[in-house]
């Protein structure tokens, strides 16, 4: 499962779920706004501060809870068991920007099932939300993959070193890593802090704990 | 690289949901 960023469903991410079905996955990418309409597919002015499809993506994306997403993560669930072409058995689910904690999240609420999970420039990992990632990481019986941008407002340095205390005193598996001189959303080819070094890591970051955890 | 768009069934209504995947006879990544 690839869980957007804020931006929403886009060819951009189109492509990312590709590269990853190009080394033998099969990939869900599901529209999580779906809830608020049809129309919850964005223009490229979305990562403009202020324009009307910041505005209107913003509308949606801050009634966004965690909950109703580990829904769609047991409907999805269900779909998988239901396909020919997925292989049966464990699931890894990463998410990007507000998705970051989605994924986490799923890794506790389905332990079974998710065996991998990751997040990258994960928003607010740790806050008061229910199900916040940093309650439930002694749930996780996957491994997970935290990575952290340097220059991230969503994800402050602070809080970054508060959810590693955590998550070594909760003894789950896995790391948190912290991706140095780079930007929120470095992973995106369409965004301007694209950082094609660190993105790159982030594609053998991620198949590896995948090839380790999915087979 | 087979792909598709779908309605994925959940408790609140139907998530549109971009699919691909290598083919129908690889059954795994290896």
């Amino acid at each position: 499962m690839l869980l957007m960023d804020a931006h929403g469903v886009r060819d951009e991410l189109r492509d990312m779920a590709r590269r990853l079905g190009t080394v033998g996955y099969y990939v869900l990418l599901p529209n999580l706004y779906y809830r608020a309409g049809r129309d919850t597919i964005y223009g490229p002015t979305v990562s403009e501060n202020g324009s009307a499809e910041h505005t209107r993506m913003r509308a949606v994306r801050t009634k966004m809870t965690i909950p109703p997403v580990m829904a769609d993560v047991a409907a999805m669930l269900a779909f998988i068991d239901r396909q020919e072409a997925a292989k049966g058995g464990p699931v890894g689910a990463h998410g990007y920007c507000m998705s970051g904690p989605y994924a986490l999240a799923a890794a506790a609420r389905y332990p079974d099932r998710i065996a991998a999970a990751a997040s990258f420039y994960g928003t607010w990992l740790v806050n008061d939300a229910e199900e916040s990632p940093h309650l439930n990481l002694g749930k996780v019986k996957g491994e997970l993959y935290i990575a952290c941008a340097e220059h991230d407002e969503l994800a402050p340095l602070p809080m970054v070193d508060e959810l590693r205390g955590l998550f070594r005193r909760a003894g789950t598996a896995g790391e948190i890593e912290l991706y140095p001189r780079v930007h929120h959303g470095f992973a995106f080819p369409q965004r301007w802090c694209y950082d094609k070094p660190a993105a790159e890591r982030h594609w053998e970051r991620l198949i590896a704990l995948y090839r380790r955890r999915l087979g | 690289m087979i792909e598709e768009t779908l309605d994925i069934a959940t408790t609140d209504g139907a998530m549109e949901t971009f699919i691909c995947h290598p083919s129908v006879a690889v059954r795994s990544p290896r």
